[in-house]
């Protein structure tokens, strides 16, 4: 992260600094090539040679050169005089016109100059030279301006040399000053990524047995701040999942404990002495209780745990509710008749629903089998099934004694009894209702329960009529 | 030795019971935390296993009224949960030891023997009356080398008295201390076991440990 970052800021400075350096460069070389030829132009107005133009004997020389361009290729002579062309450079001045002109009163003066080309060329000994070709107007002998070309040829290698300077000093500092930008950027980085490594350090902490850590927002920058408090969200929720099922998990094994303890020591007392065989006979059956026991709540156990883990396990179907309802009220009816509990029912002839039909069931055995459970003798199941608004509600009633309400918040709780008899004898597990729970999670309907001491319990179960999004099935059984 | 054992889960009360039984002490049996409380405050036990979890009142609460009423009975909680908190919640409320389910057997039977030992302020498994040594671990005793056949019954009567010896015991004491609640005997039957007693320690020996003191009761020691 921090390399790419700087490595991002190198590339970034350096394409500034190129852009910079460049537009310097050619600014410069721009400036210096005008700079160059203002002076070259100077040096070219200030020819000797021009002030031929005005005498008569220059004329003649003149004369001769007219058509045949360069009119006069030779070596300035050496001079004091600052305008006078330096050793080295060459010059070509051609009369356009091949008249003879006198020099103006008050000396030369040489206006009009035009640049009519520029441009650098090598000569055969390899040095670089600028060529000027400029228009210029002489005064004539008779006072009339005289046009003349010049063709002006100096040595390009100090400014070569000048412009070879600020190109390598211009590279020299982009470089330098690109890898220091960078460097920098290397730094601040990872000084700002600096509490974000904290922060992994702390999930990197983070275990089993540390869940209850939490990232510090307070030290991270506002920009993570989100990041955080979600992260710490997150953890807040596993947390929770996790001490659920840890909590499960002691529960099951708690309710283990009493039934292997029972069946070991039932056997452990029998076998220290030589008894008679229907002693035997007892112990057996004492022991194949208790392992019925345990058989039960192991399976009851592996139930509540596919509850929990597989939501997607059964797909949706549509199907007629009305026969499930009935087959489960039949069946709570076997068991009720031994406990003289009558089951009455009112279901629509037809109820057509979407729902995972395994877990629907198990929920309305579940919640039949409790109400025979704890009902009275000569007691009363009601399962009523009728879609209002929509919304699919069961409702099943007894005529028990009622529960207390300190204990209906926890009923929900996997083997939370009401009675607190933990009696294995009458299979009460504690894990009916936190099945029935589980299964109304994966079913997205909702329980509610209303009790009166004496009276009865009744529990009310809302469920959708089509628990997949598929809207046009939904609608149509709406 | 009488115990009184507070179980609920029903099979597992009932093979306490009888292999205590087996042992020879005499045993009480509840299924429920009130009658537990109301046996224990009742009755001379000489010790108490206690289940946490038990309906109508929990172990937790049995201990903290027994202890604040007074009552000195050992008490050996059995707990289904093995955290150390409810381990020590119990021990601090006042019970003696724990055992966690599902247990050994014998390891049930020694701490029993060894809080019924420290019951009656003896640390030793063996007691000596003389030249009656009584080992209550292994249910034994012989008195001058040789070992003595005793029954279930009779060693126990013969281990209250050991753990009482010099003291004047009376019928009933022992009466209670031996049978549980259920035993349709009257506590004429303690002196037909010392009788029992009396032929297999004293017969054949002319230093007598048993002595009766009339209208008083048993008292066992080198010296009448």
């Amino acid at each position: 992260m921090t390399r790419r970052i700087a490595l991002a800021i190198l590339l970034t400075v350096w394409a500034i600094l190129i852009a910079g350096c460049a537009t310097a460069y050619l600014t410069m070389r721009w400036v210096l090539i005008d700079q160059l030829d203002r002076s070259l132009v100077a040096k070219a107005s200030s020819l000797p040679e021009l002030a031929r133009f005005a005498s008569p004997g220059g004329a003649t020389a003149a004369d001769g050169e007219d058509r045949t361009p360069p009119a006069a290729v030779r070596n300035p002579p050496v001079t004091a005089n600052a305008a006078a062309p330096p050793q080295g450079d060459r010059y070509v001045i051609k009369n356009a016109a091949g008249q003879t002109i006198s020099p103006a009163a008050g000396g030369l003066s040489v206006s009009d100059v035009t640049v009519l080309s520029a441009g650098f060329s090598t000569l055969h000994d390899g040095t670089r030279v600028r060529n000027l070709t400029l228009r210029a107007a002489v005064p004539g002998p008779e006072g009339a301006p005289v046009p003349v070309a010049i063709s002006y040829q100096s040595s390009a290698t100090d400014l070569d040399r000048l412009l070879d300077r600020l190109a390598f000093s211009f590279s020299l500092f982009g470089l330098a000053a690109g890898l220091i930008a960078a460097l920098v950027a290397l730094k601040v980085s990872r000084a700002a990524l600096k509490p974000l490594y904290a922060t992994a350090d702390i999930i990197g902490t983070i275990d089993p047995n540390h869940l209850h850590r939490r990232i510090e927002a307070a030290q991270l920058p506002p920009e993570l701040l989100p990041m955080a408090s979600r992260l710490n969200e997150m953890l807040e929720r596993i947390e929770r999942a996790y001490t659920q099922r840890h909590q499960f998990l002691a529960d099951a094994s708690h309710e283990l404990r009493t039934p292997v303890a029972a069946l070991v020591t039932t056997a452990e007392v029998s076998l220290r002495h030589p008894r008679d065989a229907q002693s035997y006979r007892a112990t057996l059956e004492s022991c194949l209780d208790d392992a019925r026991l345990l058989r039960r709540l192991v399976e009851r156990l592996m139930e509540q745990c596919r509850a929990d883990t597989l939501t997607h396990d059964e797909t949706p179907e549509e199907i007629d509710l009305t026969p499930l309802l009935d087959q489960c009220a039949d069946q709570a009816a076997a068991i009720a008749g031994e406990r003289n509990v009558t089951v009455v029912r009112q279901i629509p002839t037809s109820l057509r629903v979407i729902t995972q039909p395994q877990r629907l069931r198990s929920v309305v055995i579940n919640l039949l089998a409790n109400a025979v459970e704890y009902n009275r003798p000569g007691g009363q199941v009601e399962l009523t099934a009728a879609v209002q608004a929509g919304v699919l509600q069961l409702t099943i009633r007894d005529t028990g004694p009622g529960i207390p309400p300190e204990h209906l918040p926890h009923l929900f709780e996997p083997f939370y009894r009401a009675d607190k008899a933990r009696s294995g004898d009458s299979g009460h597990l504690g894990l009916g209702l936190s099945l029935v729970q589980s299964h109304l999670q994966a079913l997205r309907g909702a329980i509610r329960i209303e009790s009166t001491l004496g009276a009865g319990t009744t529990f009310f179960v809302d469920l959708p009529l089509a628990m997949t999004a598929n809207k046009q099935l939904a609608g149509s059984l709406l | 030795m009488r115990i009184l054992v507070a179980e609920d889960h029903p099979s597992l009360a009932r093979s306490i019971a009888d292999g205590l039984r087996d042992d020879g002490y005499a045993v009480d049996l509840t299924f429920d935390g009130n009658e537990a409380l109301h046996l224990a405050g009742s009755n001379p036990y000489d010790l108490m296993i206690l289940d946490i979890m038990l309906p109508g009142r929990d172990g937790f609460s049995i201990i903290q009224v027994l202890r604040r009423r007074d009552v000195q009975i050992p008490i050996l909680c059995l707990t289904a949960r093995d955290g150390i908190v409810d381990r020590v919640k119990g021990l601090d409320l006042g019970a003696d030891d724990y055992l966690v389910k599902p247990f050994a057997w014998e390891e049930l039977l020694a701490r029993v023997r060894s809080m019924v030992r420290r019951g009656h302020g003896k640390k030793s498994a063996t007691i000596s009356v003389g030249d009656l040594e009584i080992d209550t671990a292994r249910k034994s005793a012989r008195r001058g080398g040789t070992a003595i056949e005793l029954s279930a019954r009779e060693f126990a009567l013969l281990e209250y008295l050991a753990h009482r010896q010099g003291q004047v015991v009376t019928r009933s004491d022992i009466w209670e201390h031996l049978y549980d609640q259920h035993d349709e005997t009257t506590s004429n039957v303690v002196d037909v076991y010392i009788g029992y007693l009396r032929n297999k320690i004293d017969k054949e020996f002319p230093t007598k440990l048993i002595h009766t003191r009339r209208g008083q009761g048993y008292l066992l020691g080198v010296e009448g």
